[in-house]
């Protein structure tokens, strides 16, 4: 199976067909423990009915009769019940945010943040939909623009590809408030995969991560920035203007304002970095000069085994 | 307020360049579409605001400080204000009388006088203070160019002599114009400092003086003036006034006779005034002669001279009380003979009835009832068909008698040949083609001759008009200078048939030909004889032939000395005047050949200095400026010929007579000069004189503050951006 991509051309293809290959050698089915509904190749931590035993434990009322190991009983005169490794597969969804933002591409950037958000999509689904994982899309900017329910349906992917595809990056971010009112659209518990620039008020965005996380899901955060916007390193008179309200703009020297947007910036990341350990969320920072698979494979290799 | 040096407020436009550089950078500034403006803060918001303040008082710093120095180097003043005392220092124009009616420069003189004057007024100048010491004799060359080195000042004009020259008191006037315009300072002062002779002050001159004084007076700062008139006691004087002599030239052995002129401007008769005729630098002979009061007296001297060449007269007086003028020497160029060429249209076998017969004969005379002047002219007969460049290679003067027609070829080498200084006489007669002679001898003006043929008259068909009459009294003219006392020497002249040609016939001054002049004409207007230059040469047209067909001219005594004399004035030229007055320039002119070379010029006192010729039309000339000491000038050309020039003092001095104190005083008026009567008014004259206060200096600490504020302002930048990055 071909990786699809979304940008469709000839050097983005290329690039994915490599990074799924790369990929494939991770063995990322061994690492991760994560439940879900259709048998697939990840084990549950929720125990059923299944080939592979696990263990016995003591009778509790409630507890069906039939999963009464009625062997055991004869030896022993107990009631215990027989519990087995059950094999599920993976419920994730894609957050993609495509706000203004994440257009942004500087000089040394290999696509634009948007773009960059796209690509990282389309590798996990791919990824997921390669093991039988159920994915799903949301792309937001202030409100919800498209939603794609999860499915694992190998010909999902070309849906999910179309639809990342057809979406531009424009108007204002509001993560919090959209989080928040997708929530119920993102049923039983899975797994959240959130690809922004979280460039908006991060007291919301954890907010919407807590209510996100009440509901059982796990939440993982590509924060996606720019070599420039962690470097700043413009100089000369020059005028910002804003990608996604075209009447904040600021005129000024650069070069004297690069220590406080710094600070700025160090800041904004140490709060995000808190706030994702406090609640538990993965951060994994992916800046667009570096190819996405080699953001993916460190992703990867360092998500904690759940086993 | 006014600008002392407006033009240097075109300065100010440097300001433009900050402000366009600022505009140009602003175009060129960057535009970042941002998406992470969350992290542009407030906090940097006001910095930025701040920055572009600070960028605006640097750009507004940068801009004020070259408008600042433009108006500091302008020198503005503000009249409003007082000049701050007699400590600020001022721009003083002295025009110092140096003619030689100041007398020798003893401190009692009147030369003396002013020089004290102008020391003292020197000696009241703040320090810083700037003047110009104008000689009234002459402006072009000051005595003390601008300076603010007053001792060396008062130490040059200490050794200003009188100049052998007349006072130029309207040039003078102008010249201090223009450098009070230019002065530096605020306070301005003209200082006149004369014996105001009332010869140097005529009436004729009164309106020019006065449009020099209200372009003193309309000046922008408007100079104070002062006047001193140095008190002088009117001394007899006697003038030798002038030595006159005939200018046409003259041959070896031939009499000249000369007439000097001498006049006494005392109230008293001067009796038994010593006169010494010199000649060659040898006395000749001496007389005594009483000169009535206030009136002149001629003395005369017939000589002759045996060698071609330039030769010396001079007549002096007894010494008075103003030597420059008791002596006045001349220059007598003896020539060699003249070759004359005769060109005989009409040749005949038969006695004086050749167009050319009664030329020849009056030109070969060797005496003359009314010059007894020996000819010296070299006459040849020649047909019209043989005149060519080679034929005119050998002669000076060339006589067109009756030629009937001439080809194109001949025409433009006797058009060369005038124009390099060769005389042309034209004369008509019964063969000239009329039609032809207008068309290519006066080519509608702007060829040989002055005037075309008119209409042809003869006494028959004039029908009712007279016979012509030459009309009186006879013009002053050299060529009639021995009919001028007569003036019966025409009175016969029975003309029978002439060519009407007019004088000014629309001629002007087309090409390099000058406007026709009538030597002599009729009573009907039109002339009998025509002249006009023609490049450097002359040439004479006649109405009527010099035969005996036309008119009884030939036969007339005045034909021979009118012959003559017309000949000899073609042969003139338009050689310079070797005899000049003192500051004015000689003047030489040679062949065209010698442009480029330098003639070596001998002054009175011995000095040798070079006079290079140059090109000019078709003469090489040249001219000598520096002939302030009057006497004899050697002019030795590079082949070694040697040729004398006379510098004689300016008569304009002679007259001693001073302007009367009213007079003074109205002229003052009239400037609205102070007059001072001794050199410490003077001083004092121009210490009360306030124009207002330059504010340069306030502007020069503004512009260095500035400087100081904008590299301060420069290093805080600097130092916010380093700790920024």
């Amino acid at each position: 199976m071909k990786p699809p991509t979304p940008s469709g051309d000839q050097g983005s293809a290329s690039l994915a067909k490599r990074a799924y290959r790369r990929i494939l050698k991770l063995q990322l089915l061994a690492r991760h423990l994560v439940e879900g509904f259709s048998t697939g190749i990840h084990r549950s931590p929720q125990k059923g009915a299944s080939v592979i035993f696990k263990q016995h434990r003591p009778y509790v009322s409630g507890d069906e009769v039939r999963r009464i190991d009625w062997q055991l009983f004869a030896r022993s005169d107990r009631f215990y019940i027989r519990e087995f490794e059950q094999e599920t597969n993976l419920r994730a969804t894609l957050l993609v945010d495509l706000s203004g933002s994440m257009s942004y591409a500087g000089a040394r950037a290999l696509q634009s943040k948007a773009d960059y958000a796209r690509s990282l999509a389309m590798h996990l689904a791919t990824l997921l939909i390669q093991q039988q994982d159920s994915v799903g899309l949301l792309t937001f900017d202030s409100k919800i623009r498209d939603h794609l329910p999860p499915n694992s349906r190998p010909n999902h992917l070309k849906l999910l590809a179309h639809t990342l595809e057809r979406e531009s990056p424009s108007g204002e971010t509001s993560l919090g408030s959209v989080l928040s009112t997708a929530a119920p659209k993102l049923g039983r518990r899975g797994i959240l995969i959130l690809l922004s620039d979280c460039l908006d008020h991060l007291d919301h965005l954890f907010k919407a991560f807590s209510r996100l996380q009440s509901q059982q899901h796990e939440i993982v955060v590509f924060h996606i920035l720019d070599r420039d916007e962690l470097e700043f390193p413009f100089e000369g008179w020059t005028r910002f203007e804003s990608l996604e309200n075209s009447a904040d703009h600021l005129e000024t020297d650069p070069a004297a304002l690069k220590k406080i947007y710094m600070e700025n910036l160090a800041a904004f990341q140490t709060q995000l970095s808190a706030g994702c350990n406090r609640q538990k969320v993965q951060l994994c920072q992916a800046v667009t000069d570096e190819p996405p698979e080699v953001v993916l494979a460190r992703f990867l290799v360092r998500r904690p085994s759940r086993r | 307020m006014t600008f002392l040096n407006a033009t240097l407020l075109a300065g100010a436009a440097a300001g433009g360049i900050p402000i366009a550089i600022h505009l140009l950078q602003r175009k060129r500034r960057k535009v970042v579409l941002w998406g992470a403006m969350q992290l542009l803060t407030a906090q940097t918001h006001r910095r930025s605001r701040t920055l572009q303040l600070d960028h605006l008082l640097l750009l507004l710093l940068r801009t004020a400080i070259p408008v600042v120095l433009a108006l500091c180097m302008a020198k503005p003043l503000l009249s409003g204000l007082s000049s701050g005392g007699n400590s600020s220092p001022a721009s003083v124009v002295i025009l110092l009388d140096d003619s030689a009616s100041m007398g020798d420069g003893a401190p009692s003189s009147p030369l003396g006088q002013v020089k004290a004057a102008a020391k003292s007024l020197l000696e009241a100048l703040p320090r810083g203070s700037e003047v110009t010491v104008i000689p009234i004799t002459d402006p072009d060359a000051p005595i003390i160019a601008l300076t603010t080195d007053l001792p060396s000042a008062a130490q040059k004009i200490t050794l200003r002599a009188a100049q052998p020259a007349a006072a130029r008191i309207t040039d003078s006037l102008d010249a201090a114009a223009t450098l009070l315009s230019r002065s530096h300072h605020a306070r301005r002062h003209l200082a006149i400092l004369s014996d105001f002779q009332a010869s140097n002050w005529p009436d004729a001159a009164a309106e020019a003086r006065l449009q020099t004084l209200q372009r003193i007076q309309s000046q922008t700062i408007q100079p104070s003036v002062s006047i001193l008139q140095a008190s002088a006691t009117t001394t007899p004087n006697t003038a030798v006034e002038s030595l006159d002599f005939s200018r046409l030239p003259v041959g070896p052995n031939q009499k000249l006779k000369f007439v000097a002129t001498l006049r006494n401007y005392d109230t008293n008769a001067r009796n038994g005034v010593q006169v010494v005729w010199k000649v060659d630098g040898h006395t000749v002979t001496s007389a005594r002669v009483d000169i009535p009061q206030s009136q002149s007296t001629q003395v005369a001297l017939e000589r002759s001279f045996t060698e071609p060449g330039t030769h010396t007269v001079q007549i002096s007086a007894d010494h008075d009380s103003l030597p420059f003028d008791d002596a006045f020497t001349s220059i007598v160029t003896v020539h060699q003979p003249i070759p004359v060429l005769l060109v005989n249209g009409r040749p005949s076998q038969e006695a004086l009835q050749g167009e050319t017969d009664f030329l020849e004969i009056a030109l070969q005379s060797r005496t003359s009832s009314l010059s007894d002047s020996a000819s010296f002219f070299q006459t040849s007969v020649v047909e019209p068909a043989t005149v060519g460049a080679q034929l005119l290679k050998k002669t000076q003067i060339v006589v067109l008698a009756d030629v009937h027609t001439l080809s194109a070829q001949q025409v433009r080498d006797l058009e060369d040949f005038v124009r390099a200084g060769g005389g042309l006489v034209y004369l008509p007669g019964r063969q000239t083609d009329q039609p032809w002679t207008n068309k290519a001898l006066h080519n509608n003006g702007k060829g040989l001759l002055p005037a075309p043929l008119a209409a042809f008259s003869t006494e028959q068909s004039a029908g009712k008009r007279l016979p012509p009459t030459v009309a009186k009294p006879y013009p002053r003219h050299p060529i009639l200078e021995p009919f001028q006392q007569s003036e019966s020497a025409f009175d016969e002249l029975r003309i029978k048939a002439w060519f009407s040609i007019h004088p000014g016939s629309p001629v002007g001054e087309i090409g390099e030909s000058s406007a026709a002049g009538a030597i002599l004409s009729f009573d009907s207007g039109e002339a009998l004889f025509l002249e006009h230059k023609y490049g450097a040469g002359t040439v004479i047209q006649s109405a009527i032939p010099c035969s005996a067909d036309w008119s009884n001219l030939p036969t007339r005594p005045a034909f021979v000395p009118l012959v003559q004399r017309m000949v000899s004035y073609c042969a003139l030229g338009s050689n310079p005047d070797p005899v000049v007055e003192a500051g004015r320039p000689l003047l030489f002119q040679l062949p065209p050949n010698e442009a480029g070379k330098s003639l070596t010029v001998i002054t009175p006192l011995g000095r040798s200095t070079q006079a290079h010729l140059q090109l000019k039309g078709a003469k090489a000339v040249g001219e000598f400026t520096s002939t302030h000491t009057p006497g004899i000038y050697q002019v030795v050309s590079p082949e070694g010929d040697a040729k004398s020039y006379a510098v004689n003092p300016s008569r304009e001095e002679s007259d001693l007579h001073l302007l009367a104190t009213d007079a003074v005083v109205s002229f003052a008026k009239t400037c609205g000069a102070s007059v001072s009567k001794s050199p410490d008014e003077l001083a004092s004259s121009i210490q009360g004189s306030e124009h207002g206060r330059e504010i340069w200096r306030p502007l020069v600490w503004a512009t260095l503050l500035l400087l100081l504020a904008e590299m301060l302002l420069s290093q805080r930048f600097s130092r916010l951006e380093n700790s920024a990055k």
